[in-house]
């Protein structure tokens, strides 16, 4: 390290740079495997979870469920569940 | 705060980092991936529950008082049963001396099981309108309704005014309620109850179009003629009295088994019951009632609707589920942030008191020689005044060391340039900032080593100050109070909070139960000895204060605080630079954390920073940012789909804490208040681009990602600040 003797007052220092192990870093996964595993786990649960939700909107803004569609003609008891006099009348279909 | 650059020389292999791009391949950043499916998740479970969670007054409460002048007169007139399925519209009563007991709201798991039995007792029918967001909450009941021969009915999913409503939604309420029955009990029912009806006469204009609407998808509409008027509770005899029909009279009786205490709607049915079969009334369905059986009122559902249904209770079930999570982290964040806020109030309070006791000192003054390191890559424009304010220091015996990491800008010639006598420049090959401090650290001619950040300028006493802990033989290494230099600009200003409340008083804390994560590269002392004993910094992590602070404290060495030692560093100005920054302090504490995880369970003075500092830290640096999205995300949640005064006064009272911490902080720091009017506006960008980093340092970290990082641009701004 010649630029450290050109300090000038430190002409007798000597400094040995030793090469650093190559080492990995915290949490460093060089290959990328973990990486691509979650990716591809979100990327599923991802899908998943969409296709759920257009499930739910499908289902649920689908079709109309509706009672059976030709409601029961209602017969009242004779006289009283319909009031006659009101015009109002049970036709049965 | 100076962030170095990530070199070759880091260790990491480059094979197997940058991956190909496979052709035809989606290459969709991960962290994109996440945030999308975040928000649509979120969105639309926030969407299900609010919906299945709308919040009803009791029927009756909101009387109809439009006009009717639509409503036929011999509605109006009429039965409580409209069919207006076909041509003319059909108005229905219950016959002579039969009452048809009606259930609205339900089914609630605390009434109506107990109405059930008492409907038991008295081996009575009964017909219930069920609100379908409750049958999607119980949907046991609603089967149990229908096992038990009961009739069951609609009173729309989420119990809305309908007058009023688009078609469309009205439309939607009663399709959904039919899922939500159909999945719990296998049954559809033609029989619909509005919410918020009450007698035929009654009837608006408004009222007479929902009930049009409905009969246009072939409903039955089930009025009443004899209100109870329990949702009021009136007491059991008023309820009582209520619901008991004209002499004679049949009657559709309205009686309630959710919404509220309804104690008394089952004791006066317990009374009611027996008093009318006295008078030989007897009790039917609606169907019943009407000359039908209970089969043709509630068909049998199909397998598809039963589906439907499936899909509607499942999503209510995670909606519920999720909200819950949510608010249960909500308190656990709460619970931490007052648990912290009191032990800054106790303990912080207390270091300052005892530091500022005329009898405190560290022992006997320490006047060795000081090295000071600072390293250097690119920094022309700070260092010329960083290293001049060093170099003058009121400390006797100060050698400067600037470890030039390879810099292209002249910054030695800068340095050169000054012409100080103690100070020296040493020109390294590109190694990073650990490998520039270690080298430093060993040119360094004394034993008491101070490493400085090239854009940060000490007070004229800071180093004498930092070494004064030196006099006590165990205190390993020591941290000054870093200050944001720049101060202009909201950015800085908030940063400026930020170190005074985050670093500042959180350092008093930790120091009291020495335990302090960080001596801050910015300015801190270490003896030579410590530094030796632990082997220098390491590039295990980008955060090497952090991680040498660890290594000394688990080597056995006191690490201390001195407020009194003050540095002022410059503090980046732009959002992407403090985005950079953050990200590597945040992904570094994560990553000394995890390097130094073995501390808890090992013995001696390491695992005594392991038990005590590592979970502190964890806890207070990591879990509780971690969980800061929630205040925001259940903040926009309450705005909108729940008491939103309540949730201002939440939101305030978070506000409040925080404030008084910061007038706390800023007092013991004895910083002029002024700045802190930016602390509310802080709420709004800075707390969310904090929480962000974290959250994205820590997907980085799950992923194993590489962090790439880059040298902060520098303005020179500190240097030129009046006062330093």
């Amino acid at each position: 390290m010649e630029d450290a003797a050109s300090a000038g007052d430190s002409a007798a220092t000597n400094v040995l740079r030793l090469d650093e192990p190559v080492h990995q870093p915290v949490f460093v996964d060089a290959s990328g495997r973990r990486h691509r595993t979650l990716r591809r786990l979100a990327l599923a649960v991802g899908l998943a979870a969409l296709l759920a939700v257009l499930l739910l909107w499908l289902t649920q803004l689908g079709a109309t469920v509706r009672p059976a569609p030709v409601p029961p003609c209602v017969s009242a008891p004779a006289g009283q569940g319909v009031a006659p006099d009101a015009g109002v009348v049970c036709e049965d279909r | 705060m100076t962030v170095y650059r990530s070199s070759a020389s880091t260790g990491v292999a480059a094979p197997g980092r940058p991956q190909p791009v496979r052709p035809g391949g989606l290459r969709l950043p991960l962290q994109w991936v996440l945030a999308f499916l975040a928000v649509v998740l979120l969105g639309n479970l926030f969407l299900v529950e609010a919906y299945a969670n709308a919040r009803f007054a009791p029927d009756s409460a909101l009387g109809a008082t439009g006009a009717s002048t639509t409503v036929p007169a011999p509605v109006r007139d009429g039965g409580p049963v409209i069919d207006t399925s076909g041509e003319r519209p059909r108005s229905l009563r219950t016959p002579p001396g039969t009452v048809v007991l009606t259930f609205d709201d339900g089914p609630d798991p605390t009434w109506t099981p107990q109405i059930l039995e008492v409907l038991a007792k008295h081996r009575v029918q009964a017909t219930f309108f069920v609100v379908g967001s409750q049958v999607t909450r119980h949907p046991e009941l609603a089967r149990r309704l229908v096992r038990e021969g009961h009739e069951i009915g609609a009173h729309t999913f989420s119990h809305p005014k309908l007058a009023g409503m688009p078609a469309w939604r009205q439309n939607l309420e009663h399709s959904q309620t039919q899922m939500a029955i159909a999945f719990a009990a296998g049954v559809k029912t033609q029989l619909l109850r509005p919410p918020y009806s009450s007698f035929p006469d009654a009837l608006d204009d408004a009222g007479w179009a929902t009930v049009r609407q409905a009969g246009s998808h072939g409903y039955l509409t089930v009025l009443n003629d004899t209100d109870s008027r329990d949702w009021a509770r009136p007491g059991v005899d008023a309820i009582v009295a209520n619901a008991t029909p004209a002499s004679g009279a049949g009657a559709v009786v309205l009686l309630h088994d959710a919404g509220g205490d309804r104690s008394q709607t089952v004791a006066a049915l317990d009374r009611l019951i027996p008093a009318l079969s006295g008078r030989g009334y007897r009790f039917t369905t609606v169907s019943q009632a009407l000359g039908t059986t209970t089969a043709a009122m509630n068909p049998r559902a199909t397998r598809g609707e039963q589906w439907r249904g499936r899909a509607l209770v499942w999503s209510v079930r995670l909606a519920d589920g999720t909200m819950l999570v949510l608010w249960v982290l909500l308190l656990a964040a709460g619970v931490l942030t007052l648990a912290r806020t009191l032990l800054l109030f106790l303990f912080a309070v207390r270091h300052a008191r005892r530091r500022r006791s005329p009898t405190w000192s560290w022992g006997p003054p320490v006047t060795d020689p000081v090295s000071v390191v600072v390293p250097a890559y690119n920094e022309r424009a700070t260092i010329g005044p960083a290293v001049r304010s060093l170099a003058l220091s009121a400390h006797v015996g100060v050698e400067v060391v600037v470890v030039d990491d390879a810099s292209t800008d002249g910054t030695a010639d800068v340095v050169n340039g000054l012409g100080l006598d103690n100070v020296r420049v040493v020109r390294v090959p590109p190694g990073g900032k650990a490998a520039a401090l270690n080298t430093g650290a060993a040119l360094a001619s004394h034993d008491l080593v101070v490493m400085v950040d090239a854009d940060t300028v000490v007070e004229t006493d800071s180093i004498h100050r930092l070494v004064q802990p030196f006099a006590d033989p165990g205190v390993g290494a020591v941290a000054g109070n870093v200050k944001v230099g720049n101060r202009r600009g909201i950015l800085a200003r908030w940063q400026h909070i930020e170190y005074v409340i985050g670093f500042n008083l959180d350092r008093r804390l930790y120091d009291t139960f020495g335990c302090l994560p960080t001596i801050p590269g910015a300015l801190g002392a270490f003896r030579r000895a410590a530094l030796d004993d632990v082997g220098g910094l390491s590039l295990d992590t980008i955060a090497e204060d952090t991680d040498l602070t660890m290594t000394v404290q688990r080597a056995g060495w006191q690490v201390v605080y001195e407020e009194s030692a003050r540095a002022h560093t410059e503090a980046p100005v732009t959002l992407r630079e403090l985005w950079r920054q953050r990200y590597r302090w945040s992904y570094g504490t994560m990553q000394a954390i995890w390097k130094h995880r073995r501390a808890v369970v090992e013995t001696g003075p390491s695992g005594r920073f392991g038990r005590r500092g590592l979970p502190f830290i964890a806890l207070f640096s990591v879990a509780l940012p971690l969980l800061a999205p929630l205040l925001d995300i259940l903040a926009v949640y309450g705005t909108f789909f729940l008491d939103r005064w309540e949730t201002l006064v939440g939101w305030l009272a978070v506000m409040v804490v925080q404030a008084v911490t910061a007038v706390l902080a800023f007092r013991l720091d004895g910083e002029p208040l002024r700045p802190l009017w930016a602390l509310p506006l802080q709420q709004f960008v800075y707390r969310q681009v904090m929480y962000l980093v974290l959250l994205h340092s820590a997907l980085t970290a799950l992923s194993g990602r590489h962090l790439r990082w880059q040298k902060l641009r520098r303005t020179g701004e500190v240097a030129a600040a009046p006062g330093v």
